[in-house]
């Protein structure tokens, strides 16, 4: 499916749920996110990620509600973190932020610069925990002990990563990237029809299942 | 086919009254190169970001004079059709690129030209064949040595096809072989009409193809007679092999066992045995990509190994990071990563104070910072220095930390006659006052004073040679 059109669906759905309070819906999204994130064979280690680190999110809201509201809405509640961490965790793992980039540049009429800034802005994580590590590493070389509580590492950080934009701003540039101007695109990503209606079924199987439940 | 002429050029930054350079005319023809060359920090490099109309654009500068582009002013040219006849390749690849590889970047040019699918097939095999570049295209950018880089960056300046080519130190850490291969691919170029303009601090091997040599005197840029130009490339004439002593029963300080290192998929070195010895100099040397950075990564911990290193006897494996850190200590390529203060005063104060070892006084360290002339620049931010600036602040920042063991990788990259001997004489009264030192360099001027041993990586082992 189109990363652009699943990414469109998913927000509905995440819109939807946080405005209903539908405890079998928030089961049926968990357990069919499950289900499509297995069979795109997710390693055993993610799947633990997205199922452990949520539990303190999930059970500070639960405990909450216990405490000064009512149960019920409690796992309402709790079972909405995990709806949302699931329907991310199957967009994340089904979809590249290159084809992401590059179908909304290509059909969604987003200007080129800031498709670009898409995938910058998900590169960029990678390029300051490395620039973190640098940092800590260069800091030690210089007897300095820099914790991740250190205002200086992080003033370093967001330093470099403004310098870095500055820089990748006249990179582009130097190859030939004109705002505004067109562009020619090597890898064409058509959007097939098909993908429309899984879009809708998806959208009236949520529907029905608020009505009936 | 082009002609560029600059007329009454000059530039200042917005806060300084003084010009960073001006009064600069002159002209650049077709089937030409010229050579800029000047002491680091004279805005060589900022000249040439200025005839590619990146700057003013991307720093708080001011220019006045004109440029011309087939006697129309570049000015009045519309961007893309500008960025089509003139590009550049900057000093620092890192700062060039802005996909994930070669491939993708190049894919990224060519679809801003506008070209079609096959036409873009069609460049990028091209470009491989120009550069080499066919082993390492799809390689991630971060895992490719400085002069891979520097090989890619200049393919796709091929790609681009433009009549203008400006460089800017293009073979600053390319091994003396790919030098003479990548010069004699400037004048393939040149022979197809292209006006070519280089900025280099080393004048090697340029003087059969150079048609004009651009001294910087006296706050601007002027050519020069033939002959000036060809007595200016004699002081670069390389005496051909330098001789050196094989170490023997000297005290060792670091001693690698049965060493395998590899990146991703491809062994760089591969269960080799060797010493380093306790004050003295050793040059690493090896081909491009060859893995002596990788080797340095390794010798502090950044990178994994199999075998066996230890420091005064003792495993690597079995110190502790922040004790490590106080006896071995790294000058990185790239200065950048070297940094912790905002400004050029803040980082040699943050030096002295944290010392491991107190190799100088505080006169002496003054006499650096003047020898280096970084006088003037104390108050200024380091990202806002030459590279050439940056690399002297790096080292002398590191030098002062007094590590036993000093690994500097290509200290004298981008950096002039006059900066390399003011180093050389600061890394030699480290040394003399007990600091031992292994380097990495492609650059050989002034090496013979510094260096005692030499190491040679090839075939994936590690070995003494007698001479470099």
């Amino acid at each position: 499916m189109d990363p652009a059109l699943k990414l469109i669906t998913i927000l509905i759905i995440a819109f939807e749920i946080s405005f209903t309070q539908n405890l079998i819906l928030n089961f049926i999204i968990i357990a069919f996110s499950l289900l499509i994130l297995i069979l795109n064979k997710i390693k055993i280690k993610s799947l633990l990620h997205i199922l452990i680190i949520p539990i303190i999110p999930a059970i500070g809201i639960y405990s909450s509600q216990l405490i000064n509201g009512s149960a019920n809405y409690g796992i309402i509640l709790a079972t909405r973190v995990y709806a949302y961490v699931f329907l991310g965790a199957t967009f994340t793992k089904t979809s590249s932020i290159e084809d992401l980039a590059f179908t909304l540049e290509q059909n969604f009429n987003l200007p080129s610069k800031f498709a670009y800034g898409v995938l910058g802005a998900f590169n960029l994580t990678e390029t300051i925990k490395k620039e973190i590590k640098q940092i800590k590493m260069s800091a030690t070389m210089r007897n300095l002990h820099l914790t991740f509580l250190s205002p200086t590492l992080y003033f370093k950080s967001i330093m470099s990563a403004l310098n870095w934009s500055n820089l990748l701003a006249e990179g582009m540039t130097s190859h030939l990237f004109v705002e505004n101007n067109p562009r020619t695109h090597f890898k064409i990503i058509h959007i097939n029809k098909f993908d429309y209606v899984k879009i809708i079924i998806t959208i009236v199987v949520v529907q029905l299942i608020l009505i009936a439940f | 086919m082009a002609t560029l002429n600059l007329k009454n050029l000059k530039f200042n930054y917005e806060d300084s009254k003084f010009p960073i350079f001006s009064n600069v005319s002159l002209e650049f023809k077709s089937n030409t190169i010229s050579i800029i060359h000047g002491p680091s920090g004279c805005g060589k490099s900022t000249l040439l970001k200025i005839i590619a109309r990146l700057y003013p654009k991307y720093n708080e500068g001011v220019t006045s004079g004109k440029i011309l582009l087939n006697q129309k002013s570049i000015n009045s040219i519309n961007e893309i059709s500008f960025r089509k006849k003139v590009a550049m390749m900057f000093q620092n690849p890192n700062q060039q690129f802005c996909m994930q590889n070669g491939y993708d970047e190049l894919i990224f040019t060519m679809e801003n030209l506008q070209l079609s699918k096959e036409q873009i097939v069609n460049k990028i095999d091209k470009a491989i064949k120009f550069g080499n570049i066919q082993q390492i295209i799809s390689h991630p950018f971060d895992t490719l040595s400085g002069g891979e880089k520097q090989r890619m960056a200049l393919s796709i300046i091929y790609a681009i096809n433009p009549d203008i080519i400006l460089l800017d130190e293009p073979f600053a850490s390319v091994d003396y072989e790919t030098r003479k291969i990548m010069i004699n691919k400037l004048h393939q170029l040149k022979d197809m009409g292209k006006t070519i303009i280089i900025v280099d601090h080393d004048l090697s091997l340029y003087e059969n193809i150079f048609n004009n040599l651009i001294i910087y005197h006296d706050n601007t840029f002027k050519s020069n007679s033939y002959e000036t130009a060809i007595r200016k490339f004699k002081e670069f004439q390389l005496s051909s092999s330098i001789k050196c002593s094989i170490p023997d029963k000297q005290p060792i300080i670091l001693s690698l066992k049965n060493l395998s290192i590899s990146n991703g998929d491809k062994d760089l070195i591969k269960d080799s045995n060797i010493n380093f010895y306790k004050g003295y100099t050793t040059l690493i040397t090896g081909k491009n990509g060859s893995g002596k950075t990788s080797l340095f990564n390794t010798l502090i911990k950044n990178h994994s190994f199999d075998g066996e290193i230890l420091l005064n006897q003792k495993s690597i494996k079995k110190i502790r990071s922040l004790k490590y850190y106080k006896k071995v200590g790294i000058i990185f390529q790239e200065s950048e990563k070297q940094f912790i203060k905002l400004t050029v005063k803040e980082e040699i104060k943050l030096s002295i104070k944290k010392h491991n070892h107190k190799l100088f006084s505080q006169t002496e360290i003054d006499n650096f910072i003047n020898s280096l002339g970084l006088t003037s620049l104390l108050d200024q931010v380091v990202y806002s220095l030459s590279e050439g600036q940056k690399k002297k602040l790096q080292i002398l920042s590191m030098v002062i930390m007094g590590h036993s063991v000093l690994l500097l990788d290509e200290p004298f990259e981008g950096l002039d006659l006059k900066s390399i001997k003011a180093i050389t004489n600061i890394i030699k009264l480290a040394k003399q006052r007990g600091q031992t030192q292994i380097i990495i360099s492609h650059q050989r001027y002034q090496l013979e004073e510094l260096i005692d041993f030499h190491v040679q990586l090839s075939n994936n082992k590690l070995e003494y040679k007698e001479s470099f």
